[in-house]
């Protein structure tokens, strides 16, 4: 890595080196390199399309990532427990057409966002129960509510996209209106990450989805109570999903079925790429709202130099491929600055420190041994299991 | 065209390698030949650290050499760079008297070196045919050749004489079947050099003596053998040589025939250890913490009924899969019970959940430190206060206040650490335990169950973690100590309690306890 010396060619690269900067310093490896990595962003874009910098512009990138941020800091409490939730998007879609239903039937605004929000922690909930009591894998059981969740938002509006009218000013807030000179939907996202980082840094719970995700078995043998933090992780997943849909309800004043397609894959992506570990147990909330940032801010250079929408799709996967890619590097370098000679990771081992392998396959092919005869995959949670008799 | 001229010169190698292994039939005069393994000078620098400093090794056909050292003396960078896995700074390595350079694992076990690490390098899903000839399945037009390929299989694994169907799937097998498939999977290709990583630290008693049978086979047969051990026994009786590093250093070598015991310890850790010998006076008092009376779990363990005091360490001794460690799990809640009572100060309680134990003041100490006991992706002060946030179910943590409480237990304990913030993966194994340690004492358990507590800890830090149990009798904690290493036992107990196939056989006092006794329980010999 040459981060040191960066030499960079173009605004895509530059970008790259603000997300690997931004990991680089929640992992403490020197705040410096963030604010190297800023300028040279900076710098690139200027040249490239400098309109990104007028105010208007960065106000419309800051309202763009909003949806995709409030969904992705839900989504990081979920993956640092190891888990995923794939449901995300179809739950903004049944929280945008309640909302449209609600506030159709006359009934005030906030009770439309109570609706929502608890539509979505229902959702979370059963997602939650799947997962935790009822040891389904978090992808296949987020997998489920994601098509059944869709299904339940085709069918609440019989498939069309339900308009409804509103001149609440409140409304407006959470849709297109400002707050202090920001974009309302842009300080719900940073008041909903600020108490997400706050969940994550002081409370049990945020300890308890950490110590999950680096080991379920251990944490559960220190008494943490596992399948109550899950249910609670999902719960808050699929509650901030919720809120995603008021806010998109509100913005374009129609509850719209098909709404919300891929914004899993958005939250997923801007969390990956803030440095969250999809293996669990790693990661954290500054990193995901730059990750939101970072992908707003790319899709807005594309569209103000011109690239068309199919490429930048293209790109953007090409980023977040690169991202992990850089932030993997830093943290396989660590590995040889360990301090204690014995207990350098011998190479087999070393993979344990790349964000996405983190769960190697060593200990899982250990579980696997102890727990011989159960046939489990290696991704259930399966802390209720017995002890096979040896 | 490289690849094809280094292909035929390992090829070459490897013919030649063979026609000596052969004809080499008189092993009491192999020193005088060229040393099948020859390391000089091997240094590693880590940031930091000096991994190695110029180590020189040798091994010869037929010979078993010894790797011994505390925890951070280099053993692990050696066998890396053996396994071809880390390239060494400077030095150089021949085999037969050939220089090579290892530049990945793969050239390492094309010259047949092959390593058996603790964690073993299996696919658990595959049959153990498959995994035997992984490298090499039989083929037959082009497509394998499965009939022939478990025939094949099978001679190696009898070679192991293991006696396991090689159609079994590898998760089905034991641990100490699995170590054997992956001896089985070293001769298959043709390893010349078989190096085991702490191969007896997953073994109970029965399955070492057949380890050993199997080593000394291969030794017979010409194959060298390095294997690294903490129990110096095993050393003893096993070993043809030893070698033992500190610090990265080559601080001693020889014949094992010429050291005795206590030298080795004190090359190990440069200063004289007064063995485990110190039975400290007791702290018992006679408040009876812990009682279990009959617990059972089905085809597991019956009839287990015994008492914990205030200030005791009850040893709990047997084989692996005597059912020690499934005792231990069941009073903590982690499994179900199927019958009995647990008395905590005389009340009854029931204990549904490793969360109800810790709110209890129970504590647990578990046999696999790293994916049961520590958690090795946070750095210690999270680890040290998650037990005491659950079991208070406080609702808020703060780093700084976890910080705190970190660096009192970091001295009490003499834990070494050279970043707080440090993921605990980074620490030695002692001090991984010692964090684990210190996450029970700041959850103020009353009773601490400890399963094997100082498996593959090195011997300074396994005294200091007897320091602190003793420490914590002194506080008035009850311990239930579950070991496999009777000195272990011996040292710390004031009561043994010694099981065989899920039952209690004999209850013993430590002043009427011995090895043997212990032993002969152990296996069930004995009448009580």
């Amino acid at each position: 890595m040459r981060e040191t010396t960066p030499h960079s060619t173009g605004p895509l690269s530059a970008l790259i080196r603000l997300g690997s900067g931004l990991r680089a310093s929640s992992h403490k490896l020197g705040p410096w390199k963030l604010v190297a990595s800023a300028v040279i962003v900076v710098v690139t874009v200027v040249v490239f399309s400098p309109e990104f910098f007028q105010q208007r512009n960065l106000l419309n990138v800051s309202r763009q990532s909003s949806i995709v941020g409030v969904a992705a800091v839900g989504m990081t409490l979920v993956i640092l427990t190891g888990g995923i939730d794939l449901s995300v998007g179809s739950t903004l879609a049944v929280s945008a057409v309640v909302v449209a239903s609600v506030l159709n039937s006359g009934h005030p605004v906030w009770l439309a966002a109570v609706a929502a929000l608890g539509v979505g922690a229902v959702a979370g909930a059963v997602n939650g129960i799947g997962v935790a009591h009822l040891g389904i894998q978090p992808f296949v059981m987020t997998l489920a509510t994601m098509v059944a969740l869709r299904g339940v938002a085709l069918r609440i509006t019989d498939g069309g996209p339900r308009i409804f009218d509103s001149d609440s000013s409140l409304l407006d807030i959470f849709g297109s209106g400002e707050v202090l000179g920001l974009p309302g939907p842009f300080v719900v996202f940073l008041v909903l990450a600020a108490l997400g980082w706050f969940v994550l840094r002081y409370t049990a719970f945020g300890r308890y989805l950490f110590a999950i995700g680096g080991s379920t078995e251990a944490a559960r043998l220190s008494g943490v109570p596992i399948r109550t933090t899950l249910v609670g992780a999902y719960m808050v997943s699929g509650a901030l999903a919720g809120a995603a849909g008021f806010m998109t309800a509100a913005r374009l004043s129609v509850g719209d079925p098909s709404g919300g397609r891929l914004l899993e894959l958005d939250a997923i992506a801007a969390v990956v790429i803030g440095g969250t570990s999809l293996a669990g147990g790693v990661g954290g909330m500054l990193g995901t709202v730059a990750g939101a940032l970072l992908l707003a801010a790319v899709s807005n250079v594309l569209n103000l130099a011109g690239v068309s929408p199919f490429d930048q799709f293209i790109v953007k996967g090409a980023i977040i491929v690169a991202a992990v890619l850089v932030g993997a590097r830093a943290a396989k370098r660590k590995v040889g600055s360990s301090t204690d000679g014995d207990r350098v990771e011998p190479w087999w081992r070393t993979d344990r420190f790349r964000p996405d392998s983190q769960s190697s396959a060593t200990a899982d092919q250990r579980s696997q041994t102890e727990h011989s005869a159960s046939g489990r995959e290696k991704n259930t949670i399966n802390y209720d299991e017995k002890r096979e008799q040896q | 065209m490289k690849r094809f001229i280094r292909s035929g010169v390992e090829w070459g190698i490897r013919m030649l390698g063979n026609n000596l292994g052969t004809q080499t039939l008189d092993f009491q005069d192999v020193r005088a030949a060229k040393p099948l393994l020859e390391m000089r000078g091997i240094s590693k620098l880590y940031p930091g650290v000096q991994a190695l400093h110029n180590v020189d090794l040798e091994l010869h056909r037929g010979e078993v050499v010894a790797l011994i050292g505390e925890n951070g003396a280099g053993k692990s960078t050696l066998l890396q760079v053996l396994a071809g896995a880390t390239t060494p700074d400077a030095g150089e390595l021949r085999i037969d008297g050939e220089l090579v350079r290892l530049h990945s694992p793969a050239d390492a076990q094309k010259l047949g070196i092959a390593t058996v690490y603790q964690e073993f390098n299996l696919f658990q899903a595959l049959t153990v045919a498959e995994n035997v000839l992984f490298h090499n399945m039989p083929r037959r037009f082009g497509m394998i050749d499965w009939a022939r390929a478990r025939e094949l299989a099978q001679t190696y694994v009898d070679r192991v004489g293991a006696g396991i169907d090689v159609s079994r799937r590898v998760a089905e097998l034991s641990v100490a079947e699995q170590q054997m498939v992956e001896i089985a999977k070293a001769l298959a290709r043709d390893a010349r050099v078989l190096v085991l990583d702490e191969p007896t630290a997953v073994l109970g008693g029965s399955d070492v003596d057949e380890l050993f049978r199997i080593v000394r086979d291969l030794r017979a047969d010409g194959v060298g053998v390095i294997f690294v051990s903490h129990r110096l026994e095993e050393v003893f009786g096993l070993a043809d040589r030893f070698v033992v590093l500190k610090d990265g250093e080559l601080v001693g070598q020889g014949d094992v025939a010429d050291v005795d015991h206590d030298s080795l310890v004190s090359m190990m850790v440069g200063r004289e250890l007064d063995q485990a010998s110190h039975r400290v006076r007791s702290s018992v008092r006679d408040e009876v913490l812990l009682q279990v009376e009959g617990l059972r779990r089905d085809g597991v363990f019956e009839d287990i009924s015994f008492t914990v005091n205030s200030g005791e360490v009850v040893g709990l001794a047997g084989l692996r899969g005597a059912g020690r460690t499934e005792v231990a799990r069941a009073i903590f809640g982690a499994d179900q019970l199927d019958g009995g009572a647990v008395l905590l100060r005389g009340a009854p309680v029931r204990i549904g959940s490793p969360g109800r134990a810790v709110a209890l003041g129970i504590g647990l100490v578990p046999e696999e430190r790293k994916t049961q006991g520590i958690l090795t992706n946070l750095s210690a002060p999270p680890n040290i206060s998650l037990a005491r946030t659950a079991k208070t179910r406080s609702l808020l943590a703060f780093p700084r206040g976890e910080r705190s409480v970190a660096d009192r237990h970091i001295q009490n304990l003499g834990i070494r650490i050279p970043r707080v913030d440090q993921p605990t993966i980074q620490l030695s194994g002692g001090n991984q335990q010692k964090v684990v340690l210190a996450k029970w004492l700041e959850a103020d358990v009353s009773v601490l169950i400890l399963d094997e507590p100082t498996r593959g800890i090195d011997v300074g830090a396994k005294a200091e973690v007897y320091e602190t149990i003793r420490d914590l009798c002194a506080q008035g904690i009850g311990v239930l100590l579950i070991s496999s290493e009777l000195p272990e036992v011996l040292a710390l107990s004031d009561r043994i309690l010694v099981m065989y196939r899920g039952r209690i056989t004999a209850e013993l006092p430590a002043d009427q306890a011995s090895e043997e006794r212990i032993a002969s329980y152990a296996v069930g010999a004995a009448h009580a």
